[in-house]
């Protein structure tokens, strides 16, 4: 596959991928457009704590993402002996930390919100069904492409920030300024992860066949992200919607 | 009852007494840094600061640090995550392990340019010098005396002021090595020297009584003491008696902070 058709395919992968961003923006913005109650903002922030904390099935363990990345460190600090070694553990703490860091603003909003700490044990029910299902989505993908079907996976991952992005501009109550706040911060951390992803893709595709199979596997993830946020805010799952979204009656979310 | 201008003569007196010390680390670095010397010289001090700074934050494991504290916590379900102080803590606990990592990484790194190998754990792990043993006695012996005021002096007196990354990044040198090492020392310097003032902090507020304040300059000075004559070991030189005195008794300029 020659580099032109590779960029063409890119961008047009590139634009499908912010009209869904979009979609996730839409769905924000209407739960945002009006005045919340703290309870209304507890049960999607129960959802982002949960989700920071575990990582909806980004990382196989059971204890979740943040357990796994000190595990992990735990294991490689012995292994930092050169200095391709010592850049990769240097990565692997910043990384953590910065997991860690949206796990903490969450948390600490919903604190806020509900006046109650934020326990363990309650956490571990926190997933809703939608999250669940987009959990699912992904091991399943993972279990039957491999490889490739984690460049899907690490395609949508963060969902273009569209999330952060719109919730950095709320407004209106001390609650809600909190949450801007944290959607500021993450918004610029996970940026970056949504490029990596679209970089990895154009270097790792190399025939039509597999730029289809690519769009296929990220249309279905992409989907049901957009249910996810439809439950992560307590919205009825429009399928029309999804549907219009995904035959591109968006405008794509605006490159960062 | 101790007026509160005495009690800040007696803090102003201590602050005074700390950076004669953190001088002296500084002079022991400077001296051996400006003296005439092959790359491969630089390695035992070299070796020995990948060494502090991996057991510092218990990367190297060691009781009480700060990795062991993670690590306990995770074995037992990650309670620090449940409360917003908690999780402060865990966040500040993190970020003090990266930057200790980030600054054996620069000194490994120049190590590995040194000497063209990796520089290997189980070279680094048994490092200790007979000096660091006496300051783990010590240490052991303080905190018997009085944990509380122990907790204090070591907050104070940890990273010597970082007199060894002043005297690094103060070098007037045209030498590509010792240029690099410049370059680390400022940047850890920058680093460290906010911890500094997080121990004396620490002691203003922890201190209500006069009485308890020569208590803790004994600690202090022990501490300092204790640590020039390893700092000294570790640039493969000593340091007299005398010397030691004279820099407790403030017969040496303090640092002076960096203009740009």
């Amino acid at each position: 596959m020659d580099a032109h058709r590779k960029a063409e395919l890119a961008a047009d992968l590139d634009e499908m991928g912010r009209r869904f961003w979009a979609g996730e923006a839409e769905i924000c913005r209407h739960f945002w457009g009006q005045p919340r109650t703290s309870e209304e903002q507890a049960h999607w922030l129960r959802l982002q704590v949960y989700k920071e904390m575990y990582g909806s099935g980004l990382v196989g363990n059971p204890g979740g993402l943040i357990r796994a990345f000190l595990e992990e460190l735990r294991d490689q600090v012995g292994d930092a002996e050169t200095k391709e070694q010592r850049s990769e553990f240097e990565r692997s703490l910043r990384v953590l930390r910065e997991e860690y860091n949206h796990y903490k603003l969450f948390a600490d909003v919903l604190e806020t919100a509900t006046g109650q700490p934020v326990s363990n044990e309650s956490l571990k029910g926190w997933q809703l069904d939608e999250d669940k299902a987009l959990q699912a989505v992904r091991q399943r993908i993972r279990e039957q492409e491999g490889a490739f079907g984690e460049l899907a996976i690490m395609f949508t991952e963060g969902g273009g920030s569209a999330f952060f992005l719109v919730g950095r501009d709320i407004k209106g109550d001390a609650i809600s300024e909190e949450i801007a706040r944290a959607c500021n911060i993450v918004y610029t951390d996970e940026l970056e992860h949504g490029e990596h992803g679209a970089l990895d893709l154009e270097q790792e595709l190399d025939s039509e066949e597999e730029w289809t199979k690519a769009r296929e596997l990220i249309t279905e993830i992409c989907q049901q992200r957009l249910r996810m946020r439809y439950g992560m805010f307590a919205i009825p799952v429009d399928e029309t919607r999804i549907a219009e979204i995904t035959a591109g009656e968006i405008e794509p979310l605006p490159v960062a | 009852m101790t007026t509160a201008a005495e009690f800040s003569d007696l803090m102003a007196e201590l602050n005074s007494l700390g950076e004669s010390f953190w001088a002296g680390e500084a002079e022991i670095a400077r001296e051996f840094l400006m003296a005439a010397h092959a790359p491969k010289d630089h390695v035992h001090w070299l070796m020995h600061q990948c060494y502090r700074e991996l057991r510092g934050p218990g990367l190297l494991d060691r009781p009480s640090s700060r990795t062991r504290w993670i690590v306990d916590n995770i074995a037992a379900g990650l309670p620090a995550a449940e409360t917003v102080e908690g999780r402060t803590q865990l966040q500040y606990q993190l970020h003090q392990i990266a930057e200790e990592f980030d600054h054996y990484k620069l000194y490994a790194d120049i190590l590995e340019e040194i000497t063209g190998k990796p520089v290997l754990m189980e070279d680094v792990r048994d490092l200790s010098l007979p000096s660091d043993k006496v300051i783990e006695a010590l240490r052991v012996k303080l905190y018997a005396k009085d944990a509380r005021l122990a907790g204090l002096a070591y907050d104070f007196t940890e990273g010597g002021g970082a007199g060894i990354f002043y005297a690094q990044g103060a070098l007037d040198t045209d030498d590509p090595l010792l240029l690099r090492i410049k370059k680390v020392g400022r940047y850890i310097y920058d680093d460290e020297v906010p911890h500094g003032q997080h121990g004396v902090t620490g002691i203003e507020l922890a201190l209500s009584t006069a009485e308890e304040f020569p208590k803790i300059r004994e600690m202090i000075v022990e501490i300092c003491r204790e640590r020039l004559r390893m700092r000294a070991e570790m640039h493969n030189t000593t340091i007299s008696e005398e010397r030691i005195g004279e820099i407790e008794a403030g017969k040496i300029e303090p640092l002076k902070p960096f203009e740009d």
